[in-house]
């Protein structure tokens, strides 16, 4: 199933809502509602600089079909890239998504036939280790867990090691949700990563989870996590809600950072990786 | 960042309408759309942004602004007070019948259902309450054993239900509890999407089965627009009694509870801040009105100095002012004014020209010091400072378990004092409009 009719599938009503609302500001014959359009943004949490942005590109672009030059310009925003790296460090706030969306990747990876493995260095949470345990065993790719308790860098320290030896394609880390206003955390966070790009220098990246109903703290949260780990691309998680996500796009257009999965539900099957032309035909009214 | 620049354009707006009886239409027009655009910047929904500043206009606009505020921050109180009332009442906790009460917790994927959990078991636990916590959670990969390990380490009965669908589990709890001791039990249900037609409608029957006390409904206080539609899934359902907003030690301005408050008129009873078991607080509807402003300390300061504040001693202080007569007696008077106030740089700010007296950068503890040192001076002393020479501070020193120094230190600060109060025009205080002490 394609991404777009899978969020249409879940959003069902909301999404005809969503398109309603879009399609009410360029009503064939009238003068674009240039608020209207600005409104049905922040209702998507693009938020108001961002939206303003948008509304202002939309509208200097005289187009005579404003729906296409708003496609055109979202799409713009969030055609983004940036290479597949074969360590995937997963940081996120608490309940965002981490471990659900790290196994569902590691499933997809592992069903493509790529050889995964996975270090849990989630040492914080209760059970966080039996969760991701429990995805592993799903998947069957093996895993290196910290114990609770123990320290996370180096237990990211003996997994690259042994992902080393088991010749692994790829490397999935899980890490503890942390809020990015946690000083401490954040540190230990940027000691992590300081540890994982010395034994990696090439080859790892940052995958940000942002749940899709976040609204405009992700900005703050954005600019915390990019101190401590730089990430390189976002992954959308829960689209399967109400929540169109929006807040990606203003991340898109501030940081030009590049969503690179979309999670849309809690079974295996349900991350997919992102287009920016599928996302944006799921926020917009269907084409005639 | 962004949001830094927002205190500080509400308050010139704000400072442009000085001075005026009652604000004209326009004012208020420009007041309001800042205000619009704070609450929107703190993903409060924006249909609840619309019905709220319409409703803020026709308040503001038959004010009448009274003569301790400037109108500026009148129409903030306003605001803040409207805020307030939307958000609710304070500290309600849960409710409880004589024998057994039995709660559910509900919300979405990630919102801190688990960890609440725990936390409201503990929070009871610790008021004389026998709670019990019961996941129902067969979803989610290792949800029964986080649960089971949380309530271990917080010191709180857990029970692992047998059983394969969260229907079962519940049913075989409720045949458990009945013959312990626990008065409370709370259920931790799966998180679940409020579009998710199949497992709203098991929520529904659990409901039915478990008749709980309460629905709570657990929701992540950095939810943007979708609140609202979180919270009408939900209450369309009639499965919210009460709400806790989580995660509120992010540095998040959580409008979402505004517009939960607004489309369910359910109360929030408790805010969650941080992953440790007793990190559940009561929820304050003013705190977070002023959270959601982004404005919170300027907020609590205007209602602080206002009830710290006592006219009559104002007016002579004024008098003595006018006279240059201000003595150690009067300046201690003032220190126990902001005692009241909050801490000094924070008030200093709210005073005209009260940047320099802010470089004093005194707290709390220092305003007691302070305090502790003028009283321990005779009245003689404090009357005419000048007499205070090298033994009589030893004395002052030793009677306020304090040094030499400290005390050199607040005669310094008086004298400073003195020195900026005889700068002050005279011919203004006539009007009454002496920048010392803060007029706001």
């Amino acid at each position: 199933m394609s991404l777009t009719a899978k969020i249409n599938k879940s959003l069902g009503k909301t999404r005809a809502k969503m398109a309603q609302a879009f399609q009410a500001v360029f009503l064939k014959g009238a003068a674009p509602d240039w608020d209207g359009l600005e409104e049905a943004l922040l209702l998507a949490d693009v938020g108001g600089e961002t939206a303003g942005a948008i509304v202002a590109g939309v509208r200097a672009k005289k187009s005579t079909d404003p729906m296409a030059a708003l496609r055109e310009e979202l799409i713009g925003i969030l055609d983004l890239a940036s290479p597949d790296l074969p360590v995937k460090v997963f940081v996120g706030i608490n309940g965002s998504g981490k471990t659900t969306s790290l196994g569902k990747l590691g499933f997809a990876l592992a069903r493509a036939g790529k050889r995964v493995y996975v270090i849990g260095t989630d040492t914080f949470r209760a059970a966080a280790d039996r969760q991701l345990e429990q995805w592993c065993r799903r998947a069957q790719i093996p895993c290196l867990l910290g114990k609770a308790g123990s320290d996370p860098a180096s237990v990211l320290f003996d997994g690259l090691a042994s992902a080393e030896g088991k010749k692994a394609d790829y490397v999935l880390v899980d890490t503890a949700g942390r809020l990015h206003s946690n000083k401490n955390l954040m540190q230990e966070l940027a000691k992590i990563m300081g540890v994982g790009r010395r034994v990696r220098p090439e080859g790892l990246e940052t995958l940000l989870t942002l749940d899709a109903a976040t609204g405009q703290n992700a900005l703050q949260q954005m600019e915390i996590f990019q101190q401590a780990a730089q990430p390189s691309g976002l992954i959308l998680t829960k689209l399967d809600g109400s929540a169109k996500g929006g807040i990606a796009v203003a991340l898109a257009a501030k940081y030009g950072i590049p969503i690179k999965y979309v999670g849309t539900g809690e079974g295996p099957a349900d991350l997919l990786p992102f287009r920016a032309q599928d996302y944006v035909d799921s926020l917009l009214p269907q084409k005639e | 960042m962004i949001f830094s620049g927002l205190s500080q354009r509400l308050q010139d707006i704000v400072s442009k309408l000085r001075g005026r009886g009652r604000l004209s239409e326009a004012e208020v027009k420009d007041a309001l759309r800042e205000i619009k655009l704070a609450l929107l910047e703190a993903d409060v929904n924006y249909k609840v942004v619309k019905d709220f500043t319409a409703k803020l206009q026709e308040r503001c606009q038959g004010a009448e602004i009274l003569n301790s505020l400037t109108p500026g921050q009148q129409v903030i109180k306003i605001v803040r007070d409207e805020l307030t009332a939307l958000l609710g009442t304070a500290g309600r906790g849960l409710n409880f019948t004589r024998s057994k009460s039995f709660f559910l917790l509900v919300g979405l994927q990630g919102s801190g259902k688990t960890t609440t959990t725990v936390k409201l078991a503990r929070s009871l636990a610790a008021k004389g309450k026998r709670p019990l916590v019961v996941s129902l959670d067969t979803y989610r990969p290792a949800a029964i054993e986080q649960l089971e390990i949380a309530a271990a380490a917080a010191g709180v009965d857990c029970y692992r239900a047998p059983g394969a669908e969260p229907l079962t589990l519940a049913r075989n709890a409720l045949d458990w509890a009945q013959n312990t001791p626990h008065d409370c039990i709370f259920f931790d249900t799966a998180g679940r999407m409020h579009l998710d037609e199949a497992l709203m409608a098991e929520l529904v029957e659990l409901k039915g089965l478990v008749k709980p006390q309460e629905i709570i409904l657990v929701l992540d206080a950095m939810t943007g627009q979708d609140a609202v539609n979180i919270a009408q899934g939900f209450s369309q359902r009639d499965l919210v009694d009460s709400i806790i907003l989580t995660k509120l030690d992010s540095d998040t301005r959580g409008g979402a509870a505004l517009s939960v408050s607004a489309v369910t008129g359910k109360p929030i009873k408790y805010v969650g801040a941080g992953e440790k078991a007793d990190q559940l607080e009561q929820f304050h509807p003013d705190r977070m009105a002023s959270q959601i402003l982004g404005m919170g300390d300027v907020l609590t300061l205007i209602e602080k100095a206002e009830a710290a504040f006592d006219r009559d001693q104002a007016a002579k202080l004024q008098e003595k002012l006018r006279k240059q007569q201000f003595d150690l007696d009067d300046f201690r008077e003032q220190l126990r004014q902001f005692q009241g106030a909050g801490s000094l740089s924070q008030v200093a700010d709210l005073l005209p020209g009260g940047a320099k007296l802010g470089k004093m950068q005194m707290d709390e503890k220092e305003l007691r010091r302070m305090d502790a040192i003028i009283s321990s001076m005779t009245p003689r002393e404090r009357q005419a400072p000048a007499i205070i020479n090298g033994s009589r501070r030893k004395r002052i020193a030793l009677g306020s378990g304090t040094s030499v120094q400290q005390v050199n230190k607040v005669l310094k600060q008086f004298a400073l004092l003195q020195k900026f109060m005889k700068q002050l025009d005279p011919k203004k205080a006539k009007k009454g409009k002496l920048p010392f002490p803060f007029k706001i």
